[in-house]
């Protein structure tokens, strides 16, 4: 493999990263809409095809690893050009790939919250059941009764 | 016990009413919660069941100290086992404790609390999982940043 393959390869492999970190960015957008609806099916389906594309984007990354240990300048180029259109490119690349863990972070923490409180509602629930049998249970358990009069804070009378 | 002396009290049908009051609470709040959601369809307790079903269950108890309800086996001067309008104690405490569990959406159908609490644990499961994928993509995203090549 000479040196210009090699940094056409990288050209080629910086286009499809992009290419896939763009794709990503766009499920992102759709997975933050889907869980402001609080769709967890559709929400389930996007991340499915996010997970597609981060599976390509993993062997992307082992194809670039032969690159990674590379000393930038030892490399050959046909021109500065195409160097600088391969730098710009992964630079992209970059900023991409920040946006994304950004936006995936928030993502994690909005969903941890909603998790959490629906957590939170399933005890109330269970909570409120258990007192609520209790009292009845004591209330209807005797069969002497004494009742006083009730008053309450709205109107109970025929 | 501490249970006849519960029931010797207004506090059954008061802890009926706090018991709704949260419940309706809980719904109020989801609604506000939900207000900007787009096709949400706003829920709510029966405040006039309820006030209905409590007064029935008072009643019946009332009836109980005037000897109509002197025990489930009792039988007052008209022939009725400890009823009161057809409806025993027990069955208007039942009654109210029923009027909490039904769920009025403003679309006209009714689900039961049960029923909405199952769907809560269903969604809950599904929130877990969405999280374990969203961590292993997190994860995924800065290895990626980690191996960077420089160019």
């Amino acid at each position: 493999m000479s040196e210009s393959f090699g940094t056409k390869k990288l050209q080629e492999l910086g286009s499809l990263k992009l290419h896939l970190l763009r794709s990503a960015r766009e499920l992102s957008i759709q997975q933050t809409e889907v869980m402001q609806s609080d769709d967890v099916a559709t929400l389930l389906i996007v991340l499915s095809r996010k997970s597609e594309i981060l599976d390509t984007l993993r062997t992307l990354q082992n194809d670039l690893d032969l690159y990674r240990d590379q000393q930038p300048e030892d490399r050959q180029w046909d021109s500065v050009e195409e160097r600088l259109a391969c730098r710009q490119t992964f630079e992209e690349i970059d900023r991409l790939l920040e946006e994304l863990t950004q936006m995936d972070n928030q993502a994690l923490d909005q969903m941890t919250q909603q998790r959490d409180a629906m957590a939170s509602q399933i005890a109330q629930f269970a909570t409120a059941e258990a007192v609520q049998n209790a009292y009845a249970s004591s209330f209807l358990g005797s069969d002497n009764d004494n009742q006083s009069e009730v008053s309450l804070g709205f109107s109970l009378e025929g | 016990m501490l249970g006849s002396v519960l029931e010797g009290s207004a506090i059954p049908a008061l802890e009926q009413t706090i018991q709704f009051a949260e419940r309706r609470h809980a719904l109020l709040a989801s609604n506000i919660a939900n207000v900007s959601t787009p096709g949400y369809k706003t829920r709510d307790l029966s405040v006039k069941n309820f006030q209905s079903s409590l007064q029935e269950a008072i009643a019946a108890t009332r009836s109980g100290d005037q000897g109509l309800l002197a025990s489930d086996s009792s039988e007052s001067s008209d022939g009725r086992s400890g009823t009161i309008a057809g409806i025993s104690k027990s069955q208007a405490m039942e009654n109210v404790r029923e009027s909490m569990k039904q769920i009025l959406f403003h679309d006209g159908s009714d689900i039961g609390l049960e029923t909405q609490v199952t769907e809560i644990s269903k969604n809950q499961s599904m929130h877990t999982m969405a999280i374990a994928v969203m961590r292993n993509q997190m994860t995924q995203f800065s290895m990626a940043i980690r191996e960077s090549v420089n160019v």
